[in-house]
Order: C-alpha cells, then structure tokens, then sequence
C-alpha cells in the first residue's frame, strides 16, 4: 500500500499542485480502489488498473478545475515573462524551486485535462507508452499522437521565450 | 526518411521507447540535424522546467483516514437503521433508568438524575446515541462521497 500510496500522492500534487486537495484526491482514489477491487482482472497489471482509476479521478477533478480558470497563457507571458524564460533556462537556479513550481502549475493548469495528465503520467510518473494506453484505455498510436500533439503546443506557446533563452546563453 | 516520422521518433528515443537499430538510427539522425537536435533540446528544457518530482511525504495518517472513509462508506449498509436504533434505544433507557432506580434506592441524587434521565426521552436518548456513535462527522463525509460516486 505505501508504494501507490507515495506514486497516487506525487501523481495528484503534480496534477492538482496543492498539497491538502492531493492529499484529499488521494484518499477518494484508494476508495474509489477499494470500490471496484472486486472488477479487478488480472487483464492488466494491478499498477496500470491502480494508474486507471487515479488518472480517471484526477482527469475529472482537472475538467472541474479548468472551467473556473480565468488564467491564459498569454496572460502569463506578459505578465510574467521573465521568469518563464528563467524557468526554462538550461541551468535553474535551486533557490527559486517554489516559485518555480508555483509557476509551472499556473502554465500546465492552462494545458486541456488529458493533454497534462498524460504528459505527467510520461514525465513526472515515467509510464511506458503501454502502460500509458493501458491506464488511459487507449491505443499505442494514441497516446504517441496526443503526446506529440500536447509537446507541440507547449514548446510552440512558448518558442520566442525558449529561442531567445538560447541565444543569451 | 519523412521528417515528420522523425519527429515521432525523436520523442520516442527521449522517452526511452526505443532500442536496438532503431534507436542508433534516431541518433544518428540527431547528430546530423540542427532543426531536430533544436527541437529535442527545447523539449528537454521545456520538461526539466515544467515536469518535477513534487518530493512529496504521504502523512502517517493516510491509511486510518482511507480506513475511516471506507469504513463510513460501508457502515450505513451494514448497521440497524437509524431510526429503528432510536426506536429500541428509548425503551432500552427507560428500561436501565428503571434498574437503576430499583437497585440504588438510597441515594436521592442520583434517582433524581435517573429520573431526569428517564423523563428526557427522546431528546436525552438522541444525544446519548450521538454521544455512543462518535464518527457521526465520517459517515456525512461517507454520504457525501456516495453521492459523487
Ligand atoms: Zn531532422
């Protein structure tokens, strides 16, 4: 139990970027778990069908939280610009780490729910392409094309910040 | 080869989904092309910056509070109905008020609390009942929970 408990906990505060609802997001997964334990299969492995229902859960509370969302990018780039660009400088200074991942939630809450949660799940989790299709319930081609297409939009949103980056350095 | 396959399995060697051949062959393709090794850089920071490792601690009360809800969650299902409980729980304390007054006679403080006990009835009996089913606030949280499931 404690390992899903430390990889449910680390999937939902990078997904939710706030301590106390991850936390809370966490408990209703593992009841959500103990709920259909007994439809479990051993189609899948017991991580991937864990994976299933926390990305399910954690997609829902992402939809809800998308529609009280004022926030844009563009917004972001304006007013924060600067610090977007040090963000994704090559060398991070360590002594920013907080503001930094309070700034990286504000960009990723501006991402579609599925485009973030499949990027964590690649990212942050380290999920295989099939563990990732299988915890999405998707095809291989999918889970390719949707993180190629949620990649592109982030590194196109922000190409001048991240060319001009470059070139200082 | 088509730039755009390329693209594809560009990401694919970063995200560690390629071996043998195909692998050396990506490589080789990176080590020749600006325009992709660009790309595979811009993403690498783009990840680095975005995509950490929150390091988070799971709270030693994780597993009694997930026991707790799954306990409130079944609890209802399980139990005597609340108001058939109250139903027999106010005869039951007429009933131990009455024992009570029989066995201790003597002592008038405390047959008055008795009595008083045994005239409060309804309201008397419910707070006793809150008092003996302390984890009233989980089974809202439970009730709470069945509705959003
Ligand atoms: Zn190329």
């Amino acid at each position: 139990m404690r390992k899903y408990q430390a990889r449910t906990l680390r999937l939902c505060t990078s997904l939710l970027g706030d301590a106390i609802l991850a936390e809370d997001a966490s408990q209703e997964i593992f009841l959500k778990a103990y709920q259909a334990l007994k439809a479990f299969r051993a189609k899948s492995t017991f991580s991937t069908w864990f994976y299933r229902i926390a990305s399910n859960h954690c997609h829902d509370l992402l939809r809800k939280r998308a529609r009280q969302k004022t926030e844009s990018w563009d917004a972001l780039v304006e007013e924060q610009g600067e610090q977007v660009q040090e963000l994704f400088a090559v060398s991070g200074d360590p002594r920013t780490a907080l503001e930094n991942a309070e700034l990286a939630d504000k960009i990723l809450s501006c991402l579609p729910a599925g485009a973030r949660l499949i990027l964590t799940l690649r990212e942050v989790e380290g999920l295989s392409y099939r563990e990732i299709a299988e915890s999405l319930s998707c095809s291989l081609d999918a889970v390719k094309a949707r993180l190629r297409r949620a990649r592109e939009e982030l590194q196109d949103k922000f190409r001048h910040l991240l060319d001009s980056g470059t070139s200082k350095e | 080869m088509d730039h755009e396959v390329m693209k594809e399995r560009i990401l694919a060697l970063y995200d560690g989904e390629l071996a043998g051949n195909a692998r050396l062959e990506v490589q080789n393709h990176l080590s020749g092309c600006a325009e992709c090794r660009r790309s595979y850089e811009r993403w690498q920071r783009v990840a680095k910056g975005l995509f950490r490792d929150p390091q988070v601690q799971p709270s030693e009360l994780f597993v009694s509070r997930v026991m707790e809800r799954i306990d409130a969650l079944e609890r209802p299902r399980h139990a005597v109905p609340w108001t058939i409980r109250l139903r027999w729980a106010v005869p039951a304390m007429a009933l131990a008020s009455l024992l009570f007054l029989i066995l201790r006679p003597a002592q008038r403080s405390v047959s008055i609390e008795a009595l008083l006990l045994a005239d409060a009835r309804e309201n008397g009996v419910t707070q006793l009942v809150l008092a003996s089913r302390q984890p009233a606030a989980d089974e809202v949280d439970g009730s709470i929970m069945e509705a959003q499931l």
